[in-house]
């Protein structure tokens, strides 16, 4: 039965307003199962609303959004839990639980208010942290390793969870280069060998045209397109949606499109450019 | 090391913990103005459990020490107790629910509201007793529930509740409330003496009538309390981690907070104003085992239970025949310890 859901997140006509502002706007998506999404585009255009409306921490007008086929609206937070995982923006932590503790917290759909955590579960956790890299961090407090170890821990505990699918929100924003690439190919190997569907909210195109497999592209609260990172990341995308002038050209080792921005000075000495290529 | 794997020697710990509170207790109950021997004392309160009373021989103690120890003294004790553990428990709770390690058990001006319902009563002369309790009694709980459904309606948008606009309502309306019962002393010159003492903070007036109250609403809640640990594990995380978790974030919240206000709203009615407690116990808890609730709420509870013990009998010993009022006591002996952990503390992370 599983197998068959092959787009385990659908949006249908899905609207959001604060307020009075309108903030989406007649949004469809069919989410495949097994892939990596990236959602760009520039701050403001509702990025984040449309993924906290699928993790229903805002909670959408029903027959809007669907998880497995289900309405989220008749979703409890349990079993929406069982479903679907988040990795939220801010993960720091202040009250000292150690790794282990953390990755254990992703088990929480599946163990009732008077049970414990079987050995079932810390094999689970301890699959988890070794699967992100974590597992030399397990006895170690969350708030005495480095915002990229956190990261990959926060990872682990969603992916102790045990979902079909994981929702990211700017997971790397914060985070060195090294770990930026880290914790991506984390995320891609994740969606490859645990048929895991990944949506991450991204902010550097460059990553996001990199690791993901396909990528929506948003501007005022409406998807402007969406495809693979070759069909989205194009000059006039980004000149239509940022409104910046740029240069794009492919990776010469992965074959991704890979973005440069030219300043308006630079535009005018564009004939420097094919000598780079 | 994680929670699971101390599972096993925070129990023997947790056992540990009760052996030193039951000693504690004891040791407390043969101090005061007569003397008593520790042996009788342990004898005198057997003697009072159903049960294995009837096996010990009471006989051949003092007629008034048996009186002292099991009518005074005793009552006051578990009195004590009690309030140390409604107040650490909800402390560690309310720390945990609004992540803020400032919170207390009256950050949401329950104190405040208390007072002031003590002061209309002293003020205007309240002084029956209904149903065992006094006016004044009745009148503080009445003040500090209302002021806690004040200041959540104040907080609330829509069904939910923001921590951060629970603790401003909560400072908001406790420093309104503050000055009323400063406006109400100015104007009654006389009762001032009476409204000082009242919100220092005191057991004195313990009976067991006040324990068999105060009984079931600290001990039914702290398990109510205990039963969600885990929840309030993740919501020290974060709300909205709590709610991918899977956990019912506003209706835990809701249920968390009636629990706690009506702990401490019957601590704070039978004993005025007592602080430190349940600040600086869940604190020390925590530096020791970790933030996990399911350990830092059961030790929270024993050790307050024991702090909360060892002042009350301070307070009645220290300058006989006259007493502190515990609330100084707690603060007193409260505020070094924890500065002398937290620079423990911070020399061993450096």
């Amino acid at each position: 039965m599983e197998s068959r859901v092959n787009y385990p997140i659908k949006i249908q006509n899905l609207g959001w307003k604060y307020g009075d502002r309108q903030i989406l706007t007649n949004i469809s998506l069919a989410i495949e199962k097994g892939y990596f999404y990236s959602i760009i585009g520039p701050n403001g255009s509702g990025k984040t609303t449309l993924l906290r409306n699928i993790a229903k921490s805002l909670v959408p007008k029903p027959q809007s959004v669907f998880v497995e086929d289900i309405d989220v609206t008749k979703l409890n937070s349990k079993n929406m839990a069982k479903r679907l995982s988040v990795v939220p923006q801010n993960t720091n932590i202040e009250f000292e639980f150690t790794v282990t503790d953390i990755v254990l917290m992703g088990r929480s759909p599946y163990i009732g208010r008077f049970q414990a955590e079987t050995s079932s579960d810390l094999e689970i956790a301890q699959r988890a942290m070794r699967a992100t890299n974590t597992w030399h961090l397990r006895d170690k407090r969350i708030t005495e390793i480095s915002g990229g170890e956190r990261q990959r821990v926060i990872v682990a505990r969603a992916l102790a969870q045990d979902t079909g699918i994981m929702l990211l929100d700017e997971p790397v924003s914060q985070l060195d280069i090294n770990h930026q690439i880290e914790l991506m190919e984390t995320i891609q190997r994740l969606t490859k060998t645990k048929e895991i569907t990944a949506v991450s909210v991204m902010h550097d195109l460059n990553l996001a045209a990199q690791y993901s497999d396909y990528i929506i592209l948003m501007n005022e609260g409406k998807v402007v397109c969406q495809g693979t990172p070759h069909e989205v990341i194009t000059e006039e995308n980004i000149k239509r949606v940022y409104k910046l002038d740029s240069y794009i050209m492919d990776n010469p080792v992965t074959g991704k499109p890979y973005i440069m921005h030219v300043s308006k000075d630079d535009r005018l000495a564009k004939h420097s450019v094919p000598i780079l290529i | 090391m994680g929670f699971i794997k101390k599972k096993r020697i925070y129990k023997y710990f947790l056992i540990l913990a009760f052996i030193v509170l039951a000693f504690v207790i004891t040791i407390s109950s043969t101090m005061g103005v007569a003397d008593i021997s520790f042996i009788d004392s342990l004898r005198i309160m057997v003697s009072r459990i159903p049960l294995l009373g009837s096996l010990i021989d009471s006989e051949s103690i003092r007629q008034s020490h048996y009186y002292i120890v099991s009518n005074v003294r005793l009552p006051r004790i578990l009195l004590s107790a009690l309030i140390g553990v409604g107040l650490s428990i909800v402390g560690s709770t309310f720390q945990s629910m609004f992540r803020n390690p400032m919170a207390d058990p009256y950050v949401l001006g329950i104190s405040s509201g208390a007072s002031a319902g003590a002061t209309i009563a002293i003020v205007f002369g309240l002084g029956g007793i209904v149903g065992g309790l006094s006016i004044i009694t009745l009148f503080a709980f009445l003040g500090a529930i209302l002021t806690v459904v004040i200041v959540y309606n104040i907080a609330r948008v829509g069904t939910r509740v923001t921590s951060l606009g629970l603790i401003l309502a909560g400072i908001a309306v406790g420093l309104f409330l503050s000055s009323m019962v400063s406006l109400l002393m100015f104007f009654n010159r006389d009762d001032i003496e009476k409204i000082v003492m009242w919100t220092m903070g005191s057991v004195s007036a313990a009976t067991w009538n006040r324990v068999g109250i105060l009984a079931p609403v600290v001990i039914l809640g702290s398990v109510i309390i205990m039963a969600y640990a885990r929840d309030l594990n993740a919501m020290s995380i974060g709300d909205e981690t709590a709610k991918s978790l899977g956990i019912e974030v506003e209706k835990v919240k809701k249920i968390l907070l009636t629990v706690s206000s009506l702990i401490v709203a019957s601590c704070v009615s039978t004993s005025g104003v007592i602080g430190f407690v349940g600040l600086i116990v869940p604190h020390t808890i925590r530096l020791i085992v970790g933030s996990d609730q399911r350990a830092v709420l059961p030790f929270s509870a024993v050790t307050g239970a024991i702090f909360m013990v060892v002042c009350d009998t301070l307070a009645r010993n220290l300058i006989p025949p006259s007493e502190i009022p515990v609330g100084t006591i707690t603060s007193l002996f409260g505020a070094p310890f924890f500065i002398f952990m937290l620079y423990k503390n911070k020399k061993k992370v450096i």
